[in-house]
């Protein structure tokens, strides 16, 4: 095998990794930027060249139903964004008790900066919580590596292990090295029936063991060639540990460090922390600059609350900024370094160029109607929720007033409805719903709060690049009355632009309404009509064919 | 990997989500790899793809570690449209050139009224550096279909960057639609050729 056998992203070298490591089963839930993962082994499993692969209701289940196929035995992968693990938050911290038989890696993917996303926390916070090892790769070749090394250790160590990548390492390409990909594990469940039944009395005694083999864990991190120690021979006075990408924007400015050389570094990739490495690097040096990708996890480590006598740089005092991701400049500037020459010239501030929903969209005429029918109404109060429409909040519809999480514009309605509010309106879309928005359905319904819940029914996940919708679109409206919506309360309208009287008028009749309506908006997504019209076509054959 | 691949090169092409930055940034990437150059792009998915502001980043050489261009580090910026020029200016280096489409998208913020559109990017940008505008839409309509600017402007950058002899051929029949290659191919030369014309001594630019 070559050294860069394949072109592959970040996201593709964490699927490829899974693949080659035998894996049984692959479940997720699409986020920016975690979805390729998954979508690159749904291709195989649908050309009927890999293991089982699917996309799931919510990240909740896609993890248990990754924690059933370990169970059985089987190796299996379980991918989601981050924000998406706070969702799955109870199966993964609860998974680190049972005794993990087949495998069970879970991959990450954290978006500092936010590009797509609704906050910027750190998952190497959730592997700290949850004691378990995780991983983290600062390239294609690693995230390949190391993936397997996880499938690995959860089998060693009889716990989850997780993957952490980074939006730039998720969505940027490169070569890497393949090797032969070993058999899958056979069918067979865990026969150790009390570390899987997590009654209390079996909890502690699992918890007892998860706390004791934390030396274990901690031994194998202080041996991974992963973390990587360079002493330097310049001077005593300054060292450099580096996090994930902060590696690479690190070495981007060493060629600049000039005379004085480059400072004595430790690369830090497995968790729990190295703490020996760290130690020993500390002990040779007055101060240490921590470049990390995310929340300041290490240097917060490194920082404690007692005084050390080692100065600690990096984004808790300024040196680096606390939000949004590093990048080649401010890693520059932390290391003392004057910025680049460049192009730049002064000009006044550009208008600003934010994301809008496409031209003739379903869910601009489903805004433009509701827009319509508040008009001139008192109380009124708007949520959103996650997608593509949460656009909707963005000129020129400013309808949303909140949107916080996957599910909430429901819940939301509901807490504000009660409060007192008498016009209140929740948009979610389709796939939303059946990930979050079916629970508080029930809330709204089991205490007839006055809210009229719009279903954006695209038929497609189209924010994260078109997943298809899970159940067939005319099942939201058998949910809704399954649920217990009034029957006069269910409406499904046509979200056109030539329909907006009518719907207007719908509008209008369903938020006068005391009682729960839901109005299914439904019109098609128009990627979802291009993505159609291209299947099958030569350019989708010919990209998979590149990926395998 | 081969040490003639020397020195890294860095690309930055930014545009508006839609124009087919990601398309022609992937294409460069995989000629390049094919090529036996080390090669990491960064691209954005997700939100911003929706008619924002997008920018892929190219990087080539014999060993790439970064992902990321830092701001003059760029050795050419190639500008789907003429506000982006300006927007991403940053990135290119004081000697680079910037290549820019000569095609307006006005943001949903100047339909809008809200702002304006600003007064000759072009004129901005070739006040500071080396500035080749193209008429990639025109030269794409010229050949059939407007939208293929985007492989005229990767045949300019191909031109610039001396890389005019990789296979695009293979590049663009193993990715693109097979109806679609020839056009695709021709706007690619034709981008060539724009570019090579404005380099020649005595042409304006």
């Amino acid at each position: 095998m070559g050294i860069n056998d394949v072109v592959l992203l970040g996201d593709e070298a964490i699927a490829l990794g899974a693949l080659h490591s035998g894996l049984g089963a692959a479940y997720g839930y699409p986020g920016t930027p975690s979805t390729e993962i998954l979508e690159y082994l749904i291709g195989l499993y649908e050309k009927g060249s890999g293991p089982r692969a699917s996309w799931c209701a919510n990240e909740k289940t896609a993890y248990e139903e990754a924690l059933g196929a370990s169970f059985a035995g089987l190796r299996a992968l379980v991918t989601m964004k981050h924000v998406g693990l706070n969702v799955a938050a109870d199966p993964f911290v609860n998974s680190a008790l049972v005794a993990i038989k087949g495998g069970l890696v879970l991959a990450v993917a954290d978006d500092p900066g936010m590009h797509s996303s609704q906050d910027e926390q750190d998952s190497r916070f959730y592997a700290e919580f949850a004691m378990i090892p995780c991983l983290e790769p600062a390239n294609q070749r690693e995230a390949y590596e190391m993936t397997r090394e996880a499938f690995d250790l959860s089998e060693r160590f009889q716990v989850p292990v997780m993957i952490r990548i980074t939006t730039r390492l998720a969505h940027s390409r490169a070569g890497v090295g393949v090797r032969g990909a070993r058999a899958g594990n056979p069918l067979g469940k865990s026969t150790d029936k009390a570390a899987w039944t997590l009654l209390p009395g079996n909890a502690r005694r699992r918890y007892d063991r998860l706390c004791a083999i934390q030396a274990e864990l901690q031994a194998w991190s202080a041996a991974s060639p992963w973390n990587v120690a360079e002493a330097s021979s310049r001077a005593a006075d300054f060292a450099v540990i580096t996090g994930g990408l902060g590696r690479n924007y690190f070495e981007e400015n060493l060629g600049d460090l000039g005379v004085s050389g480059p400072p004595s570094r430790l690369h830090i990739a497995t968790y729990p922390l190295p703490i020996e490495k760290i130690r020993r690097l500390a002990a040779a040096n007055k101060r240490i600059l921590v470049i990390e990708e995310g929340a300041p996890f290490i240097e917060k480590a490194l920082r404690g609350i007692l005084p050390s006598g080692v100065e600690v740089n990096g984004k808790l005092d300024g040196k680096l900024p606390r939000t949004g991701e590093l990048n080649p400049d401010n890693v520059r500037a932390a290391l003392g370094l004057v910025p680049r020459p460049s192009a730049r010239i002064e000009v006044p501030p550009l208008p600003s160029r934010p994301p809008q929903l496409c031209q003739g969209c379903p869910h601009a005429d489903s805004y433009a109607a509701v827009a319509k029918a508040v008009e001139g109404l008192p109380s009124t109060l708007i949520t959103a929720d996650i997608g593509c429409y949460a656009l909707g909040a963005l000129p020129p519809f400013n309808v949303p007033e909140a949107l916080v999480c996957m599910g909430a514009s429901i819940s939301m309605a509901v807490g504000a409805a009660e409060a007192g509010y008498e016009n209140v309106v929740a948009f979610i879309g389709d796939s939303t719903f059946l990930h979050s928005g079916l629970t508080p359905l029930v809330d709204a319904v089991s205490r007839g709060a006055p809210i009229t819940i719009v279903i954006l029914d695209n038929s497609i996940t189209a924010m994260t690049g078109g997943q298809p919708a899970l159940l067939p679109s005319g099942r939201l409206e058998e949910i809704a009355r399954g649920v217990g919506v009034d029957v006069a309360h269910v409406l499904t309208i046509d979200a056109t632009r030539a329909a907006t009287d009518a719907n207007v008028a719908v509008f209008k009749r369903e938020i006068a309404h005391r009682g729960v309506s839901v109005v299914i908006a439904r019109r098609e997504c128009l990627e979802a009509i291009k993505a159609k019209k291209k299947k099958g076509s030569a350019a989708v054959e010919a990209a998979k064919e590149a990926c395998e | 990997m081969a040490s003639e691949k020397g020195d890294i090169k860095n690309v930055v092409l930014c545009g508006v989500g839609g124009q087919g930055t990601i398309l022609a940034s992937k294409l460069l990437s995989n000629a390049l790899l094919a090529a036996g150059y080390d090669v990491k792009m960064s691209e954005i998915h997700g939100m911003s793809q929706r008619g924002g502001s997008v920018t892929t980043q190219v990087r080539y050489g014999e060993a790439v570690r970064s992902p990321l261009i830092g701001k003059g580090g760029a050795d050419i910026l190639v500008a789907f449209e003429r506000m982006e020029a300006l927007r991403y200016l940053e990135y290119l280096r004081p000697s680079g050139v910037a290549v820019i489409n000569d095609f307006r998208i006005d943001s949903s913020t100047i339909l809008a009224g809200l702002e304006s559109y600003p007064a000759d990017p072009i004129g901005v940008v070739r006040s500071k550096v080396r500035a080749m505008p193209i008429d990639a839409a025109g030269i794409a309509a010229g050949l059939g279909n407007p939208k293929a600017m985007n492989l005229v402007l990767l045949g300019a950058l191909a031109a610039l960057m001396g890389l005019g002899g990789l296979d695009w051929e293979g590049e663009i029949r193993g990715t693109v639609k097979p109806a679609f290659a020839e056009l695709n191919l021709r706007a690619l030369k034709a981008g060539m050729e724009a570019a090579l014309a404005r380099e020649a001594p005595g042409a304006a630019t």
